[in-house]
Formats: structure tokens, sequence, C-alpha cells
């Protein structure tokens, strides 16, 4: 009896908190029903928490109130901390690179993914999957609204801080077609929206580009000075000279002639220094801008498309130009050569006697 | 948690009817078309198709639905089915409504319009095409005895 006096009253305690009264472990996993009043009360005492959108008349739920739209924007536009510092991060990098692709992501197994990253990697380009809340946050009211369309799901975003030139984007294209999991679908460079066959083209003109600026340079350019230097009224008085005796009896049609010719000629120089000076330097902006605002895709209006530029038949057009122009700078020196009234300062050098030209017509 | 009780007095006792549970768990949302589309692509088969395009403008507002197709079909156990069938993707900058092409072995051609249909009905409308023209699974060939087994046997 003394023992059972001094054993420690903890032990007592705990023994009475596990097994209650009745001395059994407690059902937790299959409880008892309780008593009919108990569960009487318990059932009527349980809240109901009514969800305020779905609690107002149908009068309200049409989708084209303005108070049920007001609501429920409230409602889903729920912005936390987290999402604003995550979207200002993705401003920076929209601002920070100097090309952006936006790719559309396939189902796909993570060593895929991996594979693909580390292609493009390879390029120049760090993908990332910034989801469409975080993107809408970042990019609404920046100058970067207009591409918000395309952000639907399932997208990726390739940043690109270094090269932008067209040797680098032909590297990516070549990249991205063993990447079946991946397909790219726009891309901004130099502030500009461009579409993939922009981007392709624009990774093709790298060699055509030295194609046109050498024919530029070694056709066109080369008799653009025999054409200025051509430009004086002598030469036009040489032509009315030869024409007038070839058409001696319509003087008229044939003053109308050399203001035509002389006119076709001028033409011609202007054409080939505009567009020398067009392509001197090699810019996206040379690209017609893909939009200027892209339009809601719930309007009903249509928007214009520009027309890419093809560069194959620009390179044709120069080239036919420039012959046309050398031609006609060739033809005038060659047939009428100096005034032999004037004395141009050449001395020991018989000229030849334009009359002699003229008599053989 | 039963709904109802009845409680009756039957010769001065008390007898409580307790109806059984109606619903017991925790409420699931209802699904969307994008899920229900998920599990009719699981039952796909793309032995019959030659041949799938998906053309589209992402800047217009149908891309979405074909760019979800596009996602389904990608999977791997899909493709698995057939491994000669070959995917081909159009992105273009047109402003016109996505197109889904289906090139059948037989010659047949299905072309979809997905601006104003459901995720789902663009599969059920392949699936009510597909899954008819795919061959039944090959019966297993017979074990063939060889003297090792005959011997086991004895």
């Amino acid at each position: 009896m003394s023992s059972w006096l001094l054993r420690p009253l903890s032990t007592v305690s705990v023994q009475v908190r596990n097994y209650g009264r009745f001395g059994r472990k407690p059902r937790i996993t299959k409880p008892r029903p309780s008593h009919t009043y108990r569960a009487l009360v318990e059932h009527i005492v349980q809240p109901k928490y009514v969800d305020f959108v779905k609690s107002l008349p149908p009068n309200e739920t049409c989708e084209l109130n303005a108070h049920y739209q007001s609501v429920t924007a409230a409602v889903e536009t729920n912005v936390t901390k987290y999402e604003t510092l995550l979207a200002r991060e993705a401003l920076m990098k929209f601002q920070s690179s100097q090309l952006t692709l936006i790719f559309h992501r396939n189902k796909m197994e993570g060593w895929d993914y991996f594979d693909a990253s580390l292609a493009l990697h390879k390029c120049g380009i760090k993908v990332e999957a910034i989801g469409k809340k975080i993107l809408q946050i970042a990019l609404d009211g920046t100058k970067y609204s207009n591409i918000l369309p395309i952000f639907t799901g399932h997208q990726l975003i390739g940043f690109g801080m270094e090269k932008s030139d067209p040797k680098s984007v032909k590297a990516i294209f070549k990249a991205l077609r063993r990447t079946p999991g991946v397909v790219l679908m726009a891309g901004i460079l130099q502030d500009r929206i461009m579409s993939t066959s922009q981007l392709k083209s624009y990774s093709e003109w790298g060699n055509k580009h030295a194609e046109l600026v050498s024919t530029l340079a070694t056709v066109g350019g080369a008799d653009l000075s025999r054409l200025d230097a051509v430009k004086s009224p002598r030469v036009t008085t040489q032509l009315l000279y030869f024409i007038l005796k070839i058409f001696i009896l319509f003087p008229k049609q044939a003053v109308c002639c050399v203001a035509l010719l002389d006119g076709f000629r001028q033409i011609l120089v202007a054409c080939v220094s505009v567009l020398k000076s067009q392509f001197a330097t090699f810019d996206a902006s040379m690209f017609p801008p893909m939009l200027v605002s892209v339009p809601h895709p719930e309007t009903l209006t249509t928007v214009p498309v520009l027309k890419e530029v093809d560069v194959d038949k620009l390179i044709v057009l120069t080239f036919v130009l420039s012959m046309v122009a050398a031609v006609f700078s060739l033809m005038i020196p060659m047939f009428f050569g100096s005034d032999p009234t004037k004395d141009d300062g050449y001395k020991g050098y018989t000229k030849p006697n334009p009359l002699i030209f003229c008599s053989a017509f | 948690m039963a709904e109802k009780f009845k409680v009756a007095r039957m010769f001065g006792k008390v007898v409580n009817k307790v109806k059984p549970i109606v619903f017991e768990g925790a409420w699931v949302p209802k699904p969307t078309s994008y899920a229900l589309s998920e599990l009719e692509a699981k039952k796909l088969n793309l032995k019959p198709v030659k041949k799938i395009t998906v053309r589209f403008d992402p800047f217009e507002a149908s891309s979405t639905n074909a760019r979800w197709f596009l996602y389904l079909t990608s999977d791997v156990l899909l493709r698995e089915t057939n491994l000669k069938c070959s995917f081909k993707v159009d992105v273009v900058n047109d402003r016109l409504p996505s197109q889904i092409g289906v090139e059948l072995e037989n010659g047949q051609k299905l072309k979809i319009l997905p601006a104003n249909l459901t995720p789902l009905e663009i599969m059920k409308e392949i699936n009510s095409v597909v899954l008819p023209l795919v061959p039944p699974p090959l019966e297993e060939s017979k074990i063939v005895q060889t003297k090792a087994t005959k011997k086991q046997k004895r």
C-alpha cells in the first residue's frame, strides 16, 4: 500500500487522458454516429458561406450588365505583392533585351524542354516560362501592350540580351528545327513586333544586303557621277541639233523628245540615289512595322496587313535601272562629245567633227 | 451527416430513423471543356491518320483553340500510336481564322475551323471520324514450345 501511495501522479493523469472515462481508445477514422438531438444541433449550427456573385438575381448576372462586370472584375483581379514583384522583373527583362522571341510550348517532357532551352542558350537566348497574369500586370499600359493578345497560355519567352544581328537569328531558326515542342510565333526587334516570316527574311537579309550594296556601288554608283557631270545646257543643245537633223520636218516633236529624255535621265538619277541612301544602313527599320496598334481580338474591324519587302525583286530592279542609266550616260558623250566651237582646253588633240556623225545618219 | 430526421412514438418508445448519407466528400467544381477535351484526347488513336496540319495566326482570337489542340496532340503516348503520322504547324500573319486539317490513310480529309467550337467539340468530332477506322489489336502469338519447357512438364 505504501508503494501505491508513493507512485508518481503524472502516470495516473496520462492514463486517464489517453483512454478517457471508459479506458478505451477513441475511434478517429470511423466515429460513432452522434445522438439525434446532438446531430440536429450540429447540423443547424454549421455556417453557410454564400457566394455573393452566385446569390445575385439573373438580371444582374447578365454578362452585358456593367454592375456584374465591375463586381467580377474586382473579385478576379486580386494582385499580390509577389505578383507585382515578378511583373516588375519581367518588364525589366523586356526593356533590357535586344531580341525577344515568343514561343508556343507543346506538351513535352522535362529532358526535351532542357534540350530545347540548351539549344537556344547556345544561340544567346534565355528561355523563361512567365504566366499570362503576370505578363498582363507587367505590360499593360506600356509600349509592349500591343503584344498581349498572344499570351493566352502555354507560352515561353526568350530574351536575347546581347545579339540581334541576322546571323544569330539564322542560328536560332536552325536550332528550332530540332525542337518540335517549341513553336516560334512572334518576336520583338528594335521596338517592332515581327512575325515569323519577317524574322526569317531578316535572317536571310545579311547576304542579300551585301549583294545590293555592291550592285549599287559598282554599276549604278559609278555611272551616277557621269550622269551628274553631264547635266549641262550644252548637252541639250547638241541633242536638239542631232534630233533636228533627223526630224527636220517635225521640230516641235523633237523638242518634246528632248524634254522627255532629259526628264527620264533626271528620274533615273533620283531613283538610284534614293535607293542607295535607303539601303546604305541595314536596319530593322527598313521592314515595315507589323502593326502600330493591335486591336482587341473581340473587335470586328479589319486591320491592314502590310506586305513584306521582297528583296530579290529590289535587287533586280536596281540592277535594271542602273544598266539603263549607264546606257544613257554612255550614249550622250559618245555621240556628241564636246562643242567644237568652244575651247575646252585640249591642245594637240584633233576633235572629231560632229557633222560627220550627223551626215552618216 | 443525415439530412432528414424522423422521430416516431410507437407504444411509448422513441424510434429514430436516420436516412442514409446522400453525398460525402469535398465539393469539386464542374470540369471545364479543356479538362474534358484532355480526357477525349486520351481515347484518340492516330493509326488511321496520315497527316495533321495546324494553321493559325497568333494575333487572332481563334488561335487559342488551335494552340490547345496542338498542345493535346503533342503528347508522347499519343504520337507513339503512329510514328509515321506527320505534324505540320503554319504560323501566319494574315488575320484569317485558324484551320485544323486531318488527312487519313484512306484518302479522307477532315477540315475543322476552331473559331466557333469548344476544345471538347473539336476532339469529339475527330474521335467520331478516326476511332471507327482504328484496326483491332492483334492476338497474342502462340508460345513456341521448346525442349526445356517440354522437359519441365515431364
